[in-house]
């Protein structure tokens, strides 16, 4: 918990006195120019107060929703609209009295995207207007867009995008076509790298990253059309191969888990697709072959599909190629993870063509298994033991998948399990001993 | 500076805007459009009540498309022309691609499927918004109404299930049938439809719950 400011001094001033830094009255002097230190308990009764403010409004709210159907139309539709002007004025007065206050602005921004939804849905159940989930949540989405920008607030940043993915998955629900999801990610992108430029490795800069990657895991399987089927497997091979890849250009390589969004996602979701990628219902009826011309299936939209196949697939390449040259040595996991599209890509090409599901099988069980090597071996040369439990954590969640398997007999499966087990063990209690010993 | 507060006009002039001019128009329809009544029947899924609102489901919901070219996918917006029948309750008579020369009409959507010549549609209001409170009691008391009837199956000699067309077809008969003493009344004007009252047994649904709630009367 940061000293307040005064009470440090409080604390310094006697200590210069001591050691003649100062005399006793210029002590007093600079003490002097400084009000009496908060109490201690300042910042327990701001919280206090807030919570309390909280529960009076929360029982404001349930005691109008208690009377809604005594109040006239007219009085329902002010109450409708307060929050929203009283989000707009707290708007105004954060423009003109606290814009340097980062606080201040992300409150007045995520306030008043709140109240713009509220208002809305509430207007439409007063005057039972009849409408569907998809238009309000466009509406809504991009109304709150300019707050991102006027307040440079973030947290407004991440609800839109989860408004854009959600209008997605809702417009893709009715049977439309999801295109406009990449516009309308696109519209957010010059307010996330404006981020990252001036805060690298700082706060914001990690929750918009952890944003844009939950949104777009979603997204991306979303929006896409799909008439050609199993073109995902590239797609998403691609989206996290290049997720993982950007991460190395511009987050740190170590540092609390929050703080590397791209490498995190990156890596958790290339290991995730890989262990999908060891069963065979991803592969089967996949290809040219079994290529869907009846609608619902746009034709059109489905350019999107190879649009973002071949932008984030070269993209992977130029990446991987400046990653690893000209010191790939040790790079391991990043020249893994970065091949997995041009693999995804083979074993999709060839499955369409032969039929046979085996092959793309039996290479992904190895590749996951080799991922998870690679990740505990960087954890070795780094010295990171969480890095470490890490490989071995993907090695397990490959052999707990395979556990499902009814195919491998009883006895390998035990063998395997408890080789695993042995293994977390063994490295855990040799790295604790080495510790130990080092210090 | 001065842009920052430019936009923060903007921004404030769209937010409110928008459900202004909801409100604007609804009030509009709900003062100048005629009314009709459209006749309410049973739910299919049968989850009547969700949360804050009571879906809706009516019998009017195939009509005579002609000239129409439809995909059956696709959802198409269509204009369908509101009568009155002789039964006083409002019938679809025929949907087209731009609206109807004279008389009122109403935005539906299409699926394109066909139904003894006729085409499936949507009407717009599919839902009653009612007070979190209210709504179970409306389930409590409406709930045996708006369920489906059972279909009539019929068995063999030797206990097998024998569904005959005869009786799928009259079970299909009883779903679409409409339900007794329940409909909504609308307003329709320029192609906008605003659901004015839910109506059961002649009176307003939040009448009916009350009267019919027991001796503490409405809470």
């Amino acid at each position: 918990m940061k000293v307040d400011p005064v009470r440090w001094l409080d604390g310094e001033l006697p200590r210069w006195v001591d050691r003649g830094l100062v005399s006793s009255e210029q002590a007093s002097g600079i003490r002097g120019l400084y009000g009496e230190a908060p109490p201690l308990n300042r910042r327990l009764m701001v919280v206090i107060s807030a919570l309390g403010a909280l529960l009076i409004g929360a029982g404001i709210i349930l005691l109008l929703a208690y009377n809604w159907n005594q109040f006239s139309r007219p009085l329902r539709t002010a109450m409708a609209f307060a929050p929203l002007l009283a989000s707009l004025g707290l708007t105004a007065w954060v423009l003109a009295k606290r814009f340097s206050s980062a606080p201040w602005r992300e409150a007045a921004a995520t306030l008043t995207t709140l109240s713009i939804g509220a208002c809305i849905a509430l207007v439409s159940q007063i005057y039972q207007i009849p409408g569907n989930l998809a238009n309000f949540l466009l509406t809504w989405t991009l109304l709150s867009l300019p707050l991102v920008y006027l307040l440079d607030a973030s947290l407004a940043a991440v609800l839109y995008m989860a408004g854009a993915t959600g209008w997605c998955i809702e417009a893709r629900a009715v049977w439309s076509h999801g295109i406009f999801y990449w516009p309308l990610m696109a519209l957010v992108v010059p307010h996330i790298y404006g981020v990252y430029r001036r805060e690298w490795g700082g706060q914001r800069p990690a929750f918009l990253g952890w944003g844009a990657s939950l949104a777009l895991s979603v997204g991306v399987g979303v929006s896409i059309e799909r008439n050609m089927p199993g073109l995902w497997i590239p797609i998403y091979a691609s989206l996290y191969a290049l997720t993982f890849l950007v991460a190395g250009f511009i987050e740190a390589d170590q540092g609390a888990f929050w703080r590397q969004p791209l490498g995190k996602c990156g890596l958790i979701g290339g290991v995730v697709l890989s262990l999908l990628l060891t069963m065979e219902w991803p592969w089967e009826e996949i290809g040219w072959h079994y290529y869907r011309h009846e609608p619902p299936y746009f034709g059109m939209a489905s350019m999107v599909d190879y649009l973002l196949l071949i932008v984030m697939f070269v993209s992977v390449i130029v990446l991987l190629v400046r990653t690893l040259y000209p010191r790939a040595q040790g790079e391991w996991v990043k020249g893994l993870l970065g091949l997995m599209p041009l693999a995804a890509l083979v074993g999709y090409s060839f499955t369409a063509a032969s039929e046979l599901v085996w092959p793309p099988v039996l290479f992904f069980n190895l590749f996951v298994i080799g991922l998870g090597v690679a990740v505990l071996g960087e954890g070795a040369r780094k010295g990171r033991l969480a890095t470490v439990n890490g490989g071995l954590a993907i090695i397990s969640a490959w052999a707990v998948f395979k556990f499902f398997d009814g195919d491998l007999s009883m006895l390998l499966r035990g063998l395997v399990f408890i080789a695993l087990g042995a293994a977390f063990l063994g490295v855990n209690l040799v790295w604790l001993r080495r510790k130990e010993r080092q210090s | 500076m001065k842009r920052r507060w430019i936009i923060f006009g903007l921004v404030a002039l769209a937010a409110l805007a928008i459900p202004i001019w909801m409100i604007v128009t609804q009030e509009r329809v709900l003062a100048q459009g005629s009314v009709y009544k459209f006749q309410v029947r049973p739910v299919d899924p049968y989850d009547p009540f969700r949360g804050r609102y009571m879906a809706l489901d009516f019998t009017e919901d195939k009509a005579p498309a002609p000239g129409v070219p439809l995909d059956r996918f696709y959802r198409q917006e269509l204009f369908g022309k509101v009568v009155t029948g002789e039964d006083g309750f409002a019938d679809i008579e025929s949907l087209s691609v731009k609206p109807p020369a004279e008389g009122d009409y109403v935005k539906v959507r299409s699926w394109g499927y066909r139904d003894e010549g006729k085409v499936r549609f949507d009407l717009p209001f599919d839902r009653y918004y009612l007070r979190e409170d209210m709504a179970p009691k409306a389930e409590e008391l409406l709930s045996e109404r708006l369920r489906p009837p059972e279909p009539e199956i019929n068995k063999d000699d030797e206990g097998k299930l024998d569904v005959s067309p005869e009786a799928l077809e009259r079970w299909n008969e009883q779903r679409n049938a409409p339900v007794p003493g329940v409909y909504v009344t609308v307003r329709v004007l320029d192609g906008r439809a605003a659901l004015e009252e839910l109506w059961v047994d002649g009176q307003p649904i939040l009448e009916y719950i009350s009267e019919h709630e027991g001796d503490d009367g409405e809470e």
